[in-house]
C-alpha cells in the first residue's frame, strides 16, 4: 500500500493507518500506552502462529517514527522456540509509570512453536506445552534495561493489570482461571486474593484513593480496598439489554473522564454501551447508562461475542470520547471510529477504518500522545498496525496532554 | 532522550519468522461431552437469596440424605451447612446455618435417618461434632426450612477431625483425628465415644478411611500400608499391599478417595500424589492398579455410579480437575473433561473437594474455589 492511501480524511482531522512491516507475523497489538517521554508504547503479539515473542514497539509523534525496541521473551530468559507455550503477548498490561518505566506483565495464548493452537486447559498438564507463567516486569525505554520481577501467577497469563505507583502495587487479572492478585514492587511479594468470575474482565481501575475496581461476570463492580486488599462486590452494575441478564457484562475498556471525577467505560462484546461510573459519590458509587455506543438503540445482540464490540476509548482535546465500534446494521459492516459528546450525547462518525483492501479485524485499545493525536491498536490481523487520528486541531508542540491525563492501567 | 532501536524493520524482516502449520485442528474441545454438566450456585432458586460469600463457600462436605436431599458444608472465613433440593419446584441451595466458630468441615458429613452428624475440622470449636434434624423438611416437596442443630462434645478433646464415615446398619461414626493420627469408632445412638486407635507414632497416615459391608474400617498408615481395623473394637491388622503410586513418591502419598463394592467386594481408590487408581480386595488381601486416566496429581472425589462405573476427579489445588471414568465391567479407564457447565452459573469448575451421588443416579461435586458451586453431573445412558 502507497503511503498516501494509508491516510484519509476523516471528521475535523485525518486518519492515518501504520502497519507494522517489521514483524510480519505478528497479528495484535494489545498493550497501548502513552509513556512518561510522551512517545507512544506499544506491544505487538504473536498468538495465531506458534514460536512468536511479543515485541515493545515505541512510535515518536514528534518524528513519526516507529521503532522496535525489545523482544520479550527471549530477553526474559524464554525464548519463543522453547517448546512452551510462548510468551507472546502484553494485553492490557503495559503500563506506563511516572517514573518513565513501563511496568508490564506478559500473557498467554501464542502456541508452541510448530503448533497450531494453544489453548491453556488442553495443556495445564503438560510439562512441554504449559504456559510457564506471567512475567512480571519493567522496561526502561530510556536504556532499554529489562528488570525482571519473576513469574507472577503459574501456568497463567495477566489479562489486565493497573499500576498503583504511589503504593508501588500492581494489581492484576489471571487468564484463565480469572483469579485476582496484587503484587507488591517494593517487597517483592505475590498475592492471590482469588477467583473472581469465569470470565475475564479486560480492565481493572485505579479511583484517587488507590482502589482498584472491576466487576464480576454480571457487571457487578468489586472494589478492592486500597488498605485492606479485600474484594467487595457492589450493589451497582454495568447497564445491560433488558432481555438480557447481564452475562458477561465485564469491563472491556475504561477511562479516566479528561478531569478525573469519574470514569467511561465499556462492556466485552454484547451490550456495546457506553456507561459512566462515579465510585466517590457514594459508598455504592453510581453507574449512568449512555446506552447503545452508537446506532439504533435495539440493534441485535449477535451470538458472536465480539461481533459489534466496542473498543479504544480515549478522550480526544475536544472532550469528546472517541471509540471504536463495527456497524452491524449497515451494509457493507465496517469498524468506524466514533466519538461521544458525553455533555449533550450526541454521536458522530469520524471515519471508517478502511484503508483499500485493509479492514482492522478488531481494534484493541486507544491513548492519546501530548500532541492532542489519538493512537488506536489493531487486533486480528498480521501484520498489526496501528491507525492515528490527527485532529485539525492537533498542536504542533507537545501541550494538549500530559502525562497527568494518562491511565495507568491497560 | 531513547535508546536506539534495537532492530531495524529491515533486519526483522529478513528474519526467518516461524509459519502456522496447516495441521487440520479437530478434536481440541477439553470439556466433558459425555453426560451432561449443570451447576447451582449456592442461593435459592430463581436468585431469590444471595449466594453464600466467596471465601465461605468451598463446598468441602456432601452427602445424600434420606430424604433424597443433598446436604453440604462449606469451608472459609465462615462454614455454611446447606441443602440442595433437587425437586422440580425447589432445585435451589439453601443456606441452613452458619456453623458456630467453625471455619472447615472436611469430608466430614455423613446422613443418618433423620439426622446429619458432622465434626469440625477447623475454626474455634474445632474436634466437636454436630447433630442436625431435618424431620422438620424431610418430606419430598417441602420447602426448606432450617432443622434444629446441636453441638456435641468432642469425641477426642483438641482433635481436629475429618474423613467421617458412617456404618448404617451399626449406627457407628468412624473418623479421623487430623493432630494425632487417631482413628475413632463413636456410637450415633448413644452419642458417645466407643474406641479409638492412633495410626502411626510417626504421623504416617491417611485421612480417608472407607468401610467394607462387615463394618470393618479400612485406611492407610505407617508406609501407605492398609490396615483393616475391626468394627467398633478398631483392633487394627496391617495388611500387605500398599497404596500404589508412582516409584519413589510413596513419601507423598496418601489415600486421598476411597469407595467399596459390594458386588466385587473391592475396594476402589487413588492416592494423593499421582491419582493413581487401584482396586483392593479385602479378602484376600491383594490389589493391583488401574492406572490415571490424566496427567493430573490428587484425586479428591471418587463416587460409585449407579451404572456401575466409577467417576472420579484428578487434579490438585491451583490446578484444573478433570473428570474420569472407569467402567467396572470393561476396565475401560477414560478422561471424560473438564467440567464446565452452561446452566445455571457459565462456570469453569477447576478445583473441588468432595462429591456423592444422588437418588436417580446424578453425581454431585463440590467446588473448593474462592467461589463455589455445586456440580451436578448426569452421567449418559448407556455407553
Amino acid at each position: 500500500m502507497e503511503k498516501k492511501e494509508n491516510i484519509k480524511p476523516a471528521l475535523d482531522g485525518t486518519v492515518e493507518y501504520l502497519p507494522i512491516k517489521g514483524l510480519p507475523q505478528h497479528d495484535s497489538v494489545w498493550g497501548l500506552c502513552t509513556g512518561k517521554d510522551g512517545n507512544i508504547y506499544l506491544a505487538d503479539c504473536g498468538e495465531l502462529t506458534g514460536g512468536l515473542s511479543v515485541f515493545i514497539l515505541r512510535y515518536k509523534p514528534a518524528e513519526q517514527q516507529l521503532e522496535y525496541l525489545v523482544e520479550v521473551g527471549p530477553a526474559l530468559g524464554e525464548p519463543p522456540d522453547n517448546g512452551h507455550a510462548t510468551q507472546s503477548k502484553i494485553h492490557y498490561c503495559l503500563i506506563p509509570g511516572n517514573d518513565g518505566l513501563l511496568y508490564c506483565a506478559t500473557h498467554a495464548s501464542g502456541p508452541p512453536l510448530g503448533d497450531p493452537i494453544w489453548r491453556p486447559w488442553n495443556c495445564w498438564d503438560d510439562p512441554a506445552r504449559c504456559f510457564p507463567g506471567s512475567y512480571l516486569f519493567t522496561f526502561d525505554p530510556a536504556t532499554g534495561r529489562i528488570d525482571n520481577l519473576g513469574i507472577g501467577p503459574v501456568k497463567e497469563g495477566t489479562r489486565a493489570m493497573a499500576l498503583d505507583e504511589k503504593r508501588r502495587l500492581l494489581y492484576g487479572i489471571t487468564w484463565p482461571r480469572n483469579h485476582l492478585y496484587i503484587y507488591d514492587l517494593n517487597k517483592k511479594v505475590y498475592t492471590d486474593l482469588g477467583r473472581i468470575g469465569d470470565i475475564n474482565p479486560q480492565a481493572i481501575f485505579l479511583d484517587r484513593e488507590g482502589n482498584a475496581w472491576t466487576t464480576d461476570d454480571y457487571g457487578f463492580f468489586l472494589k478492592c480496598d486500597a488498605k485492606k486488599h479485600q474484594i467487595q462486590k457492589l450493589p451497582t452494575r454495568c447497564p445491560h439489554q433488558p432481555y438480557r441478564l447481564g452475562w458477561h457484562n465485564v469491563p472491556y475498556d475504561v477511562v479516566p473522564a479528561p478531569d478525573w471525577s469519574c470514569f467511561y467505560g465499556t462492556d466485552w462484546g454484547y451490550e456495546s454501551h457506553l456507561w459512566r461510573f462515579d465510585p466517590y459519590c457514594c459508598p455504592e458509587g453510581k453507574i449512568e447508562d449512555f446506552g447503545r455506543a452508537y446506532g439504533p438503540k435495539d440493534f441485535r445482540t449477535d451470538l458472536f461475542l465480539e461481533r459489534w464490540q466496542v473498543r479504544g476509548l480515549v478522550f480526544g482535546m475536544d472532550g469528546h470520547l472517541y471509540f471504536t465500534m463495527r456497524l452491524g446494521w449497515e451494509k457493507p459492516e465496517e469498524t468506524w471510529l466514533l466519538r461521544l459528546d458525553v455533555k449533550t450525547g450526541k454521536r458522530e462518525k469520524v471515519c471508517c477504518l478502511v484503508f483499500g483492501e485493509h479492514r482492522p479485524p478488531a481494534i484493541a485499545s486507544a491513548t492519546p500522545d501530548f500532541y492532542g493525536n489519538l493512537y488506536f491498536a489493531e487486533a486480528g490481523a498480521a501484520p498489526s498496525g496501528i491507525y492515528i487520528y490527527r485532529p485539525k486541531q492537533a498542536s504542533n508542540k507537545p501541550d494538549v496532554f500530559s502525562f497527568q491525563d494518562i491511565k495507568q492501567w491497560g | 532522550m531513547g535508546i536506539n532501536a534495537m532492530y531495524s524493520e529491515e533486519q526483522l524482516q529478513k528474519r526467518n519468522w516461524p509459519q502456522k502449520p496447516a495441521i487440520p485442528v479437530t478434536d481440541y474441545c477439553s470439556y466433558v461431552t459425555l453426560g451432561r454438566v449443570f451447576n447451582r450456585a449456592l442461593r435459592l432458586r430463581q436468585a431469590l437469596s444471595e449466594p453464600i460469600p466467596p471465601g465461605e463457600c468451598a463446598i468441602t462436605s456432601l452427602c445424600l440424605a434420606s430424604n433424597g436431599k443433598i446436604y453440604g458444608a462449606t469451608s472459609g472465613r465462615q462454614s455454611h451447612l446447606f441443602v440442595y433440593d433437587p425437586a422440580p419446584q425447589e432445585d435451589g441451595v439453601y443456606d441452613l446455618c452458619q456453623l458456630e466458630s467453625c471455619t472447615a468441615v472436611y469430608h466430614s458429613l455423613v446422613a443418618a435417618g433423620d439426622y446429619l452428624y458432622g465434626a469440625i475440622t477447623e475454626g474455634d470449636n474445632q474436634g466437636g461434632l454436630f447433630r442436625y434434624s431435618f424431620k422438620a423438611n424431610s418430606g419430598k416437596g417441602k420447602p426448606c426450612v432450617a432443622g434444629e442443630i446441636t453441638y456435641l462434645p468432642p469425641p477426642i478433646p483438641g482433635e481436629s477431625i475429618t474423613g467421617l464415615v458412617l456404618d448404617t446398619r451399626r449406627f457407628l461414626l468412624y473418623g479421623i483425628g487430623r493432630k494425632t493420627g487417631t482413628l475413632f469408632c463413636y456410637d450415633v445412638s448413644g452419642e458417645k465415644l466407643l474406641s479409638s486407635v492412633q495410626l502411626d507414632r510417626h504421623g504416617f497416615f491417611s485421612e480417608t478411611i472407607v468401610l467394607d459391608q462387615e463394618g470393618n474400617v479400612y485406611g492407610c498408615t505407617g508406609h501407605n500400608y492398609f490396615f483393616k481395623a475391626q468394627a467398633a473394637y478398631l483392633t487394627l491388622e496391617i495388611l500387605p499391599f500398599r497404596l500404589p503410586t508412582v516409584a519413589g513418591r510413596n513419601l507423598y502419598n496418601r489415600l486421598q478417595a476411597a469407595v467399596f463394592h459390594e458386588k466385587d467386594n473391592l475396594i476402589y481408590g487413588a492416592g494423593s500424589a499421582d491419582g493413581l487408581l487401584f482396586a483392593f480386595s479385602p479378602a484376600t488381601g491383594k490389589g493391583y492398579t488401574i492406572g490415571k486416566a490424566t496427567a493430573a496429581a490428587g484425586c479428591p472425589v471418587l463416587i460409585l455410579g449407579k451404572d456401575d462405573c466409577l467417576y472420579g476427579l484428578n487434579g490438585a489445588r491451583e490446578g484444573m480437575a478433570h473428570l474420569f471414568r472407569y467402567e467396572l465391567a470393561s476396565r475401560c479407564l477414560d478422561d471424560l473433561g473438564i467440567l464446565y457447565a452452561s446452566s445455571e452459573i457459565p462456570w469453569h469448575g477447576y478445583e473441588f473437594a468432595c462429591g456423592c451421588l444422588g437418588s436417580n443416579g446424578e453425581i454431585y461435586f463440590g467446588e473448593s474455589d474462592r467461589i463455589s458451586h455445586l456440580f451436578i453431573y448426569f452421567p449418559p445412558y448407556g455407553r
